[in-house]
């Protein structure tokens, strides 16, 4: 029955919400669209409390009045959006839709708090409804990057979330080791330090794509899109890592729970692998959800328009792709060997009195050196030739191979250029002038390469007295290995992904296991201090070991292993005698520096963001070896270490 | 009150009196630093944008520390060959250091000459150029409006590297440029001095909004046609009228058969029908107007006023060739020097060189003709910024005189003068004006030749062999080969063919013809990129393009015009007819109008015989035969 109160109420709704719109068309009429609007939006607004706090008098259904809530929202936002439509405020109409998700969202959480274990389904699918229908708007009025950004994220959480039942799922059988895992990673979950990582990585993948340059040159876009989503990737689940291994051992230890959980029948190393497995889990799935979405957004990437024909058959040629680089080996089938073989042969007949009967190891390197270099530089007026082998692959799967340059001159020029012809195969290949100390990538056509696989590089050096701006004076010669190899296609992209994400995994999981050993010794802030150094030192071993090397001279650096031990003392000693004592400080400085990077692993010599982002294979001994020298040597070891710690360590003590 | 208490009120009372104090200087402080400029001004400048101002206060004091690691990843990029990233840290470390102009032109400079050296597609050389110049044009002077260096070091990439030689991809760099100002500003080939600068008048007097734009009828009308069709009133909009502006008066299209419809895929065709629309022209010219003045203000950083400024004050310069840029850009810091309270710091003298550079390299190659369907560039002399140069130096000389290296300076720009007036008195012999070249030999000689430093020999010899002693230190570089070549074929039309004198024509075109072919040789000897992309166009083209220039000439009499048609071999008129009959044609009307002549174009410019036979043959490509053997005209 409609009672009187009820009938008052509604005449008193009506006429609000006909004064309001109606107010909002005659001020529209007089060409006050602005004030017409906001008098809308305000008496929409107003019209909404208005109904929702009516209904919400005369119902006590829960889900009639949160119904109620959810389709006034709905209606209410909908309705403002499309007037900011119609007067082509698009971005305020996008806006709109987008509380108005919100807020349905909030709805159906309260909705389902008597059904908690549909709680975050009912959520998950009705927003996910709500966000596609968002992001087909978004696409429609042209807001292309904001449409595929969102969807990226919510696609991302979606998966996280179905991830996140799967463990659960997997750790539910009742044992002790299980157990504890899947109460680390529903730890995980609520300790908001972690969350704020989580929320970056699924944040700022989606959105990386389209905060570059449009004007950039696709292949760059991309490139630069995989190094710094990797990159962002890969440091936020390092600190998540760390500050969740340590905070979970730590604040377990500082309540006192850890009292509980190893009261029951659990050993410690049970509880300490756990923690580990636990971690690992969340990591794996993490990178599975980032890497999907890196995968996904480079491949959308690859769709966009690209700046010139070079441009998007280097994007298939060069980065979305696994390259792999060869030496050129010499022709008519002579080696590095024979040529050493040959120069110890010259030296022997030259001066025969003055030839040692055995060649030294320090010989055979400095021959072998020397040799190297000959062969990689093409003097004045001469030439040389370079043949790269085991094309046949990528004759017939690429469109170019690439060949990596680095010049060097004897004789540097003014213009810092150097110029030589190139034929490859017998074929004249133009090369534009290269600047020295530079690297150079020139692609080479793979319909080049002979049927026997082979590619015969023959450069020369013959602009001698040529006249002009080409006259060059100079030997040219190319930085051996870096600076001339040959990079063809061997993989796909994904695959490659994939293996770089694996390796990432044997990374984090060495950081997991050093934060939770040094939780169970130290307390939260040194603990995770201590694994922080340990993670930069880590990461950054490679700019630390050319530091160090830069910073202070030692004797045998260039030799064999022992003289480049014995180097330390002798430069301690020479220094010291010549009393250069600031510089003998230094070398020991350098010791120090090298005794610490030696107790840490190097992430930077099993680093795979630069292949991936410079399409380059990440080999599979690569993850063999970051599995074997990371994953079971480092990580077994400190493990092995810190659950003797751990067992030794006595975490109660009875008090009189 | 004890004595402690007592000191203490003591020092409050001291440290209020002080804080008081300092408060009361703080403001004419900083009136002073405002005035002695030694502080950056917001109000008189652009604000650094909020995103970066914001990523400055978040970093706080680690901004030294992002910007060092910022740093330190762009260089290894660099040195391991990736620069994927390099624009994007160029950007980065710029904006986090925004006043420091040393850092910004580090960055233009690397990406400019040094990463792009390390590419090797044009495309992609080119990309990193124009990044250069992007971030000095944009970012790098909106943060230091006032900055010589910058400005001028814009300057010079314009002049070096887009306009100069070192590069052996400069001819590309050329192309783009022209492509990109002809889109933007349209081309000023077939207009006089006078429509070339009203036209930038214009843009000056465009509306600077969109409502004082609506607020004419008809742009308003053509306004709402076209963001009907989806569009913004924008740059992107602009480069769409001013593609189809160049495809539908492209010569070349012509040639290659191709009509506007044909090129649907680069251009998009409901505009072009708005465009047809003769009762939109008024309009559209408006809404052009209006989108080139935002679009070099916005855009750019270029303001039309000073466009026109310097129009009018060396000549009527091409957008589309590089020293008009170069010229802008170091007036420009020249200006911003002026303002400068302390300029002893700042380079004037080369900031000046770069103006007279500029109207040197104009007039040695500012002559522009470029066809977007065929990519063909011609940069030809410009005789009309002779007085230009003049201008240039006499103004670089009043600022240089009173300063401490003046004598140097200008010994050295009377150098560069005598050179220029030799040079010029070559070219203006060569394109037919002898009277002015003797004028100019005759200033050169009164200036230079009674100098006991120089040579005099030069001056006691004939005008004639004068320019046969400056030919033959002609080079073998494209740019002054190509402008030789030019001269020779001007030479031959206008004298050989307007004079019915056959003997004439066939010897320049025989000179032209060797000159070509002996540079063409020389090219092809080794097989090398940066050579090959310096080879001139064929022969026959060149000279249609020589013939379509001169026929397209306004300032060229209708009569002159007339009598080297008559004289033109049917060969070369199949060519040119289609092409040149509405230029030609459009000539007679004005004039006819304007009341200085009165022809009819049928009997001034009959249509070749024969023509259609060839026309069905429909044959796109351009035909070779012609101008490959001198020697081809009859007296008629």
């Amino acid at each position: 029955m409609l009672t009187k109160s009820i009938f008052k109420w509604l005449i008193s709704w009506l006429l609000l919400l006909t004064v309001s719109l109606g107010g909002s068309w005659l001020l529209a009429l007089q060409g006050l669209e602005g004030i017409g609007q906001i008098v809308m939006v305000v008496g929409l607004v107003a019209a909404y409390l208005m109904f929702t706090a009516g209904t919400f008098a005369q119902c006590q259904s829960r889900w009639v009045l949160w119904g109620v809530v959810y389709l006034g929202i709905g209606v209410t936002t909908g309705a403002i959006g499309y007037s900011f439509n119609i007067s082509n405020a698009s971005t305020a109409a996008l806006a709109s839709l987008a509380t108005g998700i919100f807020l349905r969202a909030i709805c159906v959480f309260r909705a389902y708090e008597t059904l908690p274990q549909w709680r975050w389904s009912a959520v998950g699918l009705i927003t996910t409804v709500d966000i596609v229908g968002f992001c087909w708007r978004c696409l429609v009025i042209g807001y292309i990057s904001t449409g595929y950004a969102l969807g990226g994220v919510w696609a991302m959480v979606l998966a996280f979330l179905v991830g996140l039942r799967l463990i659960r799922f997997v750790l539910a059988p009742g044992r002790p080791l299980l157990g504890i895992a899947r109460t680390l990673v529903d730890e995980a979950v609520r300790m908001r330090i972690a969350l704020v990582f989580i929320v970056v990585i699924m944040l700022l993948v989606p959105v990386m794509p389209y905060l570059n340059d449009p004007r950039e040159l696709l292949k760059y876009r991309i490139g630069a899109f995989l190094s710094w989503s990797m990159w962002v990737t890969a440091i936020a689940l390092s600190l998540m890592t760390i500050f969740l291994a340590c905070g979970t051992i730590c604040s377990e230890m500082r309540d006192r729970q850890i009292y509980l959980t190893l009261s029951k029948p659990v050993g410690r190393w049970q509880y300490l692998m756990g923690k580990w497995v636990g971690i690992m889990l969340l990591n794996m799935l993490l990178l599975a959800v980032a890497g999907g979405g890196v995968y996904t957004f480079s491949r959308m990437m690859q769709q966009m328009r690209e700046n010139d024909p070079a441009d998007r058959s280097a994007i298939l040629d060069e980065v979305l792709v696994a390259r792999v680089s060869i030496l050129p080996s010499m022709p008519d089938g002579m080696t590095l060997e024979d040529m050493i073989a040959r120069r110890f042969r010259n030296i022997r007949d030259q001066r025969p009195d003055r030839t040692p009967q055995k060649w030294t190891e320090n010989q055979i390197v400095e021959a072998r050196t020397r040799e190297l270099n000959a062969w990689h530089t093409v003097g004045r007026n001469g030439r040389q030739t370079y043949v790269f082998h085991g094309l046949s692959e990528a004759k017939e799967t690429a469109n170019t191979v690439q060949l990596r340059l680095k010049t060097a001159a004897n004789i540097r020029p003014d213009s810092q250029k150097v110029y030589f012809n190139m034929r490859v195969n017998g074929k004249p290949y133009p090369v534009n002038e290269l600047v020295i100390d530079v690297v150079h990538t020139l692609p080479i056509d793979t319909h080049l390469i002979d049927d026997r696989g082979q590619l015969e590089i023959v450069i020369s050096n013959d602009f001698e007295g040529s006249g002009g701006p080409l006259d060059q004076e100079t030997d040219i010669s190319f930085t051996p290995d870096e600076g001339f190899q040959l990079l063809y296609r061997y993989g796909g992209f994904g695959p490659n992904l994939a293996r770089s994400m694996v390796v990432l995994w044997f990374q984090l999981g060495f950081l997991a296991i050093v934060g939770l050993v040094a939780g169970t010794c130290l307390g939260f802030p040194v603990a995770s201090l201590l694994t922080l150094v340990i993670y930069i030192a880590a990461v950054t071993s490679g700019y630390l070991d050319e530091s160090i090397s830069a910073y202070a001279a030692v004797y045998g650096e260039d030799k064999m292993l022992w003289d480049q031990l014995m180097g330390y003392p002798k430069s301690l000693w020479m220094n010291i005698k010549d009393m250069k004592l600031w510089e003998a400080a230094k070398v020991l400085i350098r010791l120090a520096g090298e005794l610490i990077t030696a107790l840490v692993p190097s992430f930077s010599h099993y680093n795979p963001i630069p292949l991936v982002a410079d399409g380059r294979v990440v080999e599979p001994s690569l993850v063999g070896k970051a599995a074997l020298m990371i994953g079971v040597v480092w990580t077994g070891v400190i493990g092995f270490v810190g659950q003797f710690i751990f067992r030794q360590r006595e975490l109660a003590s009875v008090t009189a | 009150m004890s004595r402690h208490r007592l000191i203490q009120v003591f020092c409050l009372v001291a440290a209020t009196l002080c804080l008081a104090g300092a408060v009361r200087l703080t403001e004419p402080i900083n009136r002073q630093r405002d005035e002695l400029q030694l502080t950056y001004n917001p109000d008189t400048g652009h604000a650094i944008p909020a995103d970066i101002a914001l990523a400055q206060a978040a970093l706080g004091s680690f901004r030294g520390l992002a910007v060092d690691f910022l740093w330190q990843r762009a260089k290894q990029m660099k040195q391991d060959g990736q620069y994927r990233e390099a624009n994007q840290l160029s950007r980065w470390i710029c904006n986090l250091q925004p006043r420091f102009e040393g850092v910004w032109v580090f960055h233009a400079w690397n990406m400019a000459y040094n990463i792009s050296v390390a590419t090797h597609t044009p495309e992609e050389r080119w990309d990193w150029v124009n990044k250069g110049v992007r971030l000095l044009r944009g970012e790098a002077i909106d943060a230091n409006p006032n900055s010589v260096v910058l400005q001028k070091e814009l300057a010079w990439i314009f002049f070096h590297k887009f306009g100069g030689m070192s590069d052996d991809m400069h001819w590309y760099y050329r192309r783009r440029l022209a492509s990109e100002w002809q889109a933007v500003l349209g081309s000023t080939e077939g207009r006089t001095a006078e429509q070339i600068i009203q036209r930038m008048q214009d843009l000056v007097d465009a509306p600077d909004s969109p409502e004082v734009l609506f607020r004419h009828e008809d742009a308003a009308r053509v306004a709402e046609k076209i963001t009907s069709l989806g569009y913004e009133l924008d740059g992107s909009l602009l480069r769409e009228l001013g593609r189809i502006w160049m495809f539908a008066g492209s010569i070349d299209a012509e040639f290659y058969g191709f009509n506007i419809e044909q090129v649907s895929q680069m251009i998009d065709l409901r505009i072009y029908q708005v465009m047809r629309d003769k009762e939109n022209h008024a309009g559209l010219a408006k809404v052009a107007a209006f989108l080139r003045k935002r679009v070099l203000l916005d855009q750019y950083n270029m303001d039309p006023a000073e466009m026109l400024r310097l129009m009018e004050k060396f000549g009527p310069m091409d957008w589309r060739h590089p020293a008009a840029h170069s010229a802008y850009w170091a007036q420009q810091g020249i200006q911003a020097a002026g303002r400068l309270r302390d300029d002893s710091r700042v380079d004037q003298i080369n900031t000046d060189r770069l103006v007279i550079l500029s109207m040197q390299q104009l007039f040695d190659t500012g002559r522009i003709s470029y066809d977007p369907v065929s990519g063909r560039l011609s940069l030809l002399p410009d005789t009309r910024f002779f007085d230009a140069y003049e201008k240039a130096l006499g103004f670089a000389s009043d600022r240089a005189i009173g300063t401490d290296r003046g004598d140097r300076t200008l010994a050295n720009y009377q150098g560069g003068h005598e050179n220029f007036l030799l040079k010029a008195t070559m070219y203006q012999y060569l394109y037919g004006d002898e009277q002015e070249a003797r004028a100019i030999y005759e200033q050169a000689r009164g200036l230079y030749g009674n100098d006991d430093d120089y040579d005099d020999r030069k001056y006691q010899v004939t005008l004639t062999e004068h320019v046969r002693r400056e030919l033959g230190e002609l080079g073998d570089l494209f740019a002054t080969r190509s402008q030789f070549i030019d001269m020779l074929l001007r030479r031959a039309f206008l004298e050989g063919l307007t004079k019915s004198q056959p003997d004439i024509f066939n010897k320049f075109l025989q000179l032209a013809n060797e000159a070509h072919r002996s540079y063409q040789a020389k090219q092809v000897e080794t097989p090398q990129a940066g050579q090959a992309r310096q080879r001139m166009e064929d022969f026959p083209e060149m000279v249609v393009t020589v013939y379509m220039t001169i026929m397209q000439d306004p300032a060229l009499p209708l009569l002159t015009k007339g009598r080297i048609w008559r004289a033109t071999d049917p060969r070369l008129l199949y060519r040119v007819y289609e092409p040149l009959q509405e230029a030609l044609y459009r000539q007679i009307r004005q004039e006819t109008e304007a009341g200085r002549s009165s022809f009819d174009p049928q009997r001034l410019f009959p249509r070749p015989p024969g023509i259609e036979q060839k026309q069905t043959d429909q044959s796109p490509s351009v035909s070779p035969e012609f101008g490959e053997t001198p020697g081809t005209i009859q007296r008629q």
